[in-house]
């Protein structure tokens, strides 16, 4: 990560249209936005075109960015945002989603509450959401929005930021319950092999 | 800090915490920047490289503009005919006289090449001759006023016999004959007598005693011929 005063130098670079600040920038940057984009869209190819689109943006709008602000959250908060006009767009030419409660085996519901699972168990199980949930999950949980900025942002009421976010979280805690439960047992299998091995 | 957030169960409290740890932090190999994302190298310094582009483009365009003009400016053509090509040949004065204004050109002309007696005034026609243009208000005017010898010196490098009525000179025939009489013969014999230049003998030919007008090297679409 880069230290403070590499940042405003990077900065300060990007503000006077620097091609190889501009450069280093989305070097240092891409990765992390790249990963947000992902959140907030269906393809790898929309979050491409969201994280360039972006970048754009961050270029365009940089000398407006104040040093007491956070430079990664303000980036951020333009995928997101740029994220959720691909969304709205989409939303137009595409039925809404619900979520089809999976079906919870008693062991799920043991591990519903040991929130034990990896960060690419979280992204599996995110990526399995409809687009609309893991929207409201996401601004709500991972980019700290309010109900009422998601239901602004989103052009939904604020009751339904909740639910959507209610449910979300349920779905979220049954399928890394899921996987958890597949994970441990496939952990006993092995063990179990091995000791009638022995 | 959610001021929504009161009904939040604990257990929904620490999975949000949890998850958010967990993403905050994450990245995932992005795709190669497009060229047309970043800023070009005009850009960077685009104030310094308009300028300086600006400037080469006037320089460039000053050089195309210097490269057009017309070497020779000695005889106007009233009618705008074809451009005589030997002009330029003589060209070295004529580019000066280019420069020079029109109430000097005659001298200047009257330097370069002798000029037959009872020749019309031709330094008018010759002045917008030097613009690329030929008037034909002005070379009546020169027609009707007789001036020396000055004229007949561009015809060294104009064999064109522009003026009737300016040839004859001594008289000065009604405007509106010479005009049209300007207007026809110069034209006529502009395109087949185009050519040669400092020939002396062109000088004689319109022994006539039709003055003769240095034509622009610019050529009007068409040769002007009618």
């Amino acid at each position: 990560m880069a230290s403070s005063e590499e940042l405003k130098s990077l900065i300060e670079g990007c503000k006077a249209q620097r091609p190889n600040a501009q450069r280093n920038l989305y070097a240092r940057f891409s990765g992390q936005l790249f990963a947000t984009a992902m959140r907030y869209t269906n393809s790898r190819e929309d979050a491409e075109d969201v994280l360039q689109e972006s970048f754009v943006k961050i270029f365009k709008h940089i000398k407006s960015y104040r040093l007491d602000f956070s430079f990664e959250g303000w980036m951020r908060k333009i995928v997101v945002n740029t994220a959720i006009t691909h969304y709205r767009k989409s939303q137009k030419h595409s039925h809404h989603q619900d979520i089809t409660d999976l079906p919870a085996t008693p062991r799920d519901l043991e591990n519903q509450h040991d929130p034990e699972f990896t960060a690419e168990e979280l992204e599996f199980a995110i990526a399995q959401l409809p687009l609309g949930y893991r929207t409201v999950f996401c601004m709500y949980v991972i980019e700290g929005f309010k109900h009422h900025e998601i239901a602004e942002q989103l052009q939904i009421d604020v009751n339904t930021s909740k639910s959507q976010l209610s449910r979300a979280r349920k779905y979220l805690q049954r399928v890394l319950a899921t996987l958890s439960a597949r994970a441990q047992s496939k952990e006993g299998i092995t063990s179990g092999t091995a000791g009638k091995a022995k | 800090m959610k001021d929504d957030n009161l009904h939040t169960n604990p257990a929904d409290a620490e999975f949000d915490a949890h998850c958010r740890s967990l993403l905050q932090g994450r990245t995932v190999a992005a795709p190669d920047p497009q060229a047309a994302m970043f800023a070009s190298e005009t850009t960077a310094g685009s104030g310094r490289g308009l300028f300086y582009a600006g400037g080469a483009i006037l320089l460039v365009a000053g050089a195309i503009w210097w490269a057009a003009l017309p070497p020779d400016q000695d005889l106007p053509n009233a009618l705008g005919s074809p451009v005589i090509e030997s002009e330029v040949e003589s060209t070295t004065p004529a580019l000066e006289e280019q420069m020079l204004p029109a109430s000097r050109l005659d001298d200047a002309v009257a330097d370069e090449v002798p000029v037959p007696a009872a020749e019309p005034v031709v330094e008018k026609v010759e002045s917008a001759d030097s613009r690329g243009e030929v008037d034909v208000q002005e070379r009546s005017l020169a027609a009707s006023a007789p001036e020396p010898d000055e004229t007949r010196g561009e015809s060294e490098t104009v064999d064109v016999p522009v003026v009737e009525p300016a040839s004859t000179g001594m008289d000065a025939p009604p405007e509106s004959e010479t005009g049209g009489a300007a207007l026809a013969s110069p034209i006529e014999k502009a395109g087949p007598e185009v050519p040669d230049v400092a020939v002396p003998e062109e000088k004689t030919e319109p022994t006539e005693g039709k003055p003769r007008l240095t034509l622009p090297l610019t050529m009007p679409s068409g040769g002007g011929q009618r």
